[in-house]
């Protein structure tokens, strides 16, 4: 089975302290694969260093990024932009920050777009209200002309998967993409995934809740205070966890 | 139910409108600048139009009753007499009568040559008072706005870059502003101007003072818009534009700039009448706009000395549409303020 992404002892340091040490794991192509981890495990950093987005204080101190065979860190900052957005793309935890308040959704996707691909204004209207449709949001013509306070939570976050799916990006990065939902609408976010996974897209997903996961993924990585301490197939995992962090955690959720 | 139709600056301009002051404070100022947009029209004579025989002649009485009958409003005409002391006197002469003509070789109205009429009396070269403060209003108050909106521009892209980039650029950038800032405003005012020659023609003079006014403003509105930015770029949604592959200009035009819009609107309504003081200022020094081109500041010049303001009161009218330019200014920039701040609802 074919890598999408290979990351390879990545260590990323504030101020001396470790906040992952020598992180390695695989992303197979076309399948789910889920970073699991409570708070300040260093999940949300991984998806940082993979983008290449790594905040201030920060410092990826070692390692390397195998993304589609090429390693990453031999890319520019211009080359690493024209990336991020077209190839790999991210959906945030809290669609309500992460849309710029006073632009609609359509003028954020257009945005998008633009950047990404030489499309002219009809095409580009055309693929978002195909990709707002895609993403099941009804009435795409009304969304596209809404600002994002407009709509409701999980009308925003399906808006916010259809902005990092429009321009069909190999690897999606989700953020704990169900957290702010309720339950049934995680349902249903959940079976908008399995969809693009069976279109043959790599979703690498980064949660906190490993019931979701256990449904939803296909690999699991366990990480605890930035060392990953198990991985393996989501089955594997779920049925003889070796670690006893891994059983805390699942029989946190029975 | 919430109306999500209601953007902050619907609410804001609904606020600002319950201001009564505010309100009238900005009509006078659409009326102002609607005056002098059409001051080709209104103004009964071209500025530099000039007869020597009316220096400081006082403002033209228009008559309505003609030997006891109430007749179309006339003027009459006037003598120039020296007293004893050689002081000047205007003398209406009964027997030169010129109607007032309405539309009158274009112009809103006048009165059929040699006749003159002065609503505001005339200037030491007999120049209409009226026409030359339309004229002068059009470079006073144009000059504000021009040079705002330069120094703005600047101010909100070099603050933005500051903030949103940090670092290295950052500390240059506001290195830079510092210099800016360092000098007080009028003394960098005139140490611009007297880095220009001084016989260059008068669009070149115009858009001088409107770079120098611009130059002066842009620094401190760059340290407050870098702070703004400072903060703004941690949002999420600008680090969804990263992740997205937004570039960082784009970044600071679309995410950041239109953020800072309420402060900055207000700022600018408050700068706008510190840049026509400027001018004013940098004109009545003979620094600014040259004679015969009137503008609000150089007018007043000629009202520097006591015995033309004892002699001819009128010719400091200038002062007055300056003070209520300014004062227009600075009430409707405070309404916005008010308006705009979620703490005074």
């Amino acid at each position: 089975m074919k890598n999408l992404l290979e990351v390879t002892n990545l260590s990323v340091h504030v101020k001396g302290k470790a906040i992952l040490d020598r992180v390695s794991f695989n992303v197979p192509q076309g399948k789910i694969t889920a970073i699991v981890g409570g708070s300040g495990s260093g999940k949300t950093s991984i998806a940082s260093s993979i983008l290449g987005l790594l905040p201030e204080p920060l410092q990826m101190t070692q390692g390397q990024i195998l993304f589609d065979n090429k390693d990453l860190f031999l890319f520019n900052q211009e080359q690493l932009r024209l990336i991020r957005g077209s190839k790999m793309a991210m959906v945030f935890q809290e669609p309500l920050w992460a849309f710029n308040p006073l632009m609609t959704i359509g003028e954020q996707m257009d945005e998008v777009l633009r950047v990404h691909t030489s499309l002219n204004k009809i095409d580009r209207r055309h693929k978002i209200l195909e990709t707002l449709s895609k993403v099941e949001l009804p009435n795409p013509n009304e969304i596209y002309k809404r600002y994002p306070h407009q709509l409701s939570g999980g009308q925003r976050q399906r808006a916010m998967i259809a902005q990092a799916v429009v321009t069909d990006p190999k690897l999606v990065i989700a953020d704990e993409p169900t957290s702010n939902l309720d339950v049934t609408l995680q349902a249903k976010i959940m079976d908008l995934f399995r969809q693009f996974r069976k279109e043959g897209m790599t979703i690498l997903l980064i949660s906190h809740d490993l019931g979701m996961v256990a449904h939803l993924a296909d690999e699991v990585i366990i990480l605890h205070k930035g060392v990953i301490i198990e991985q393996g197939p989501v089955t594997a995992i779920m049925q003889k966890p070796k670690h006893k962090y891994t059983q805390s955690l699942l029989e946190a959720f029975g | 139910m919430l109306n999500h139709k209601q953007s902050q600056f619907s609410i804001a301009v609904a606020s600002f409108a319950k201001h009564r002051l505010a309100m009238v404070c900005f009509y006078v100022l659409v009326a102002l600048y609607a005056l002098v947009i059409l001051a080709d029209f209104i103004a009964p004579y071209h500025f530099d139009q000039e007869d020597r025989n009316y220096s400081y002649a006082p403002a033209t009485r228009i008559e309505f009753i003609d030997q006891g009958r109430l007749v179309w409003p006339f003027v009459y005409g006037q003598t120039l007499n020296f007293d004893v002391n050689h002081k000047r006197s205007y003398v209406v002469d009964a027997a030169q009568k010129y109607s007032l003509k309405l539309f009158h070789q274009g112009r809103l109205f006048g009165v059929e040559n040699p006749g003159r009429i002065y609503i505001w009396g005339a200037d030491s070269r007999g120049r209409d008072m009226f026409s030359r403060i339309l004229h002068g209003g059009r470079i006073s108050l144009s000059i504000g706005l021009l040079g705002t909106l330069i120094s703005f521009s600047l101010g909100l892209l070099i603050g933005g870059i500051a903030g949103y980039f940090g670092g290295w650029v950052d500390s240059i950038l506001m290195r830079v502003c510092e210099m800016f800032m360092l000098v007080p405003a009028f003394y960098l005012m005139l140490a611009l101007r007297s880095a220009v020659p001084e016989n260059v023609g008068a669009l070149q003079v115009y858009l001088m003072v409107v770079l120098i006014l611009a130059l002066i403003g842009w620094a401190s509105l760059a340290r407050i818009i870098r702070g703004m930015s400072l903060s703004l770029r941690q949002r999420d949604y600008v680090l969804a534009a990263k992740s997205m592959g937004v570039s960082d200009m784009a970044i600071i035009v679309k995410h950041i700039l239109p953020h800072t819009l309420s402060y900055s609107l207000v700022a600018i309504m408050l700068t706008i009448p510190s840049y026509i003081m400027l001018e004013a200022g940098l004109s009545l020094f003979g620094l600014g706009i040259q004679d015969p081109i009137p503008s609000w500041g150089n007018m007043l010049s000629d009202a520097m000395g006591i015995v033309q303001i004892q002699f001819a009161p009128w010719i400091m009218i200038p002062g007055i549409f300056i003070f209520v330019t300014v004062i227009c200014f600075n009430v409707v920039g405070d309404a916005l303020r008010d308006a705009f701040d979620p703490l005074y609802k």
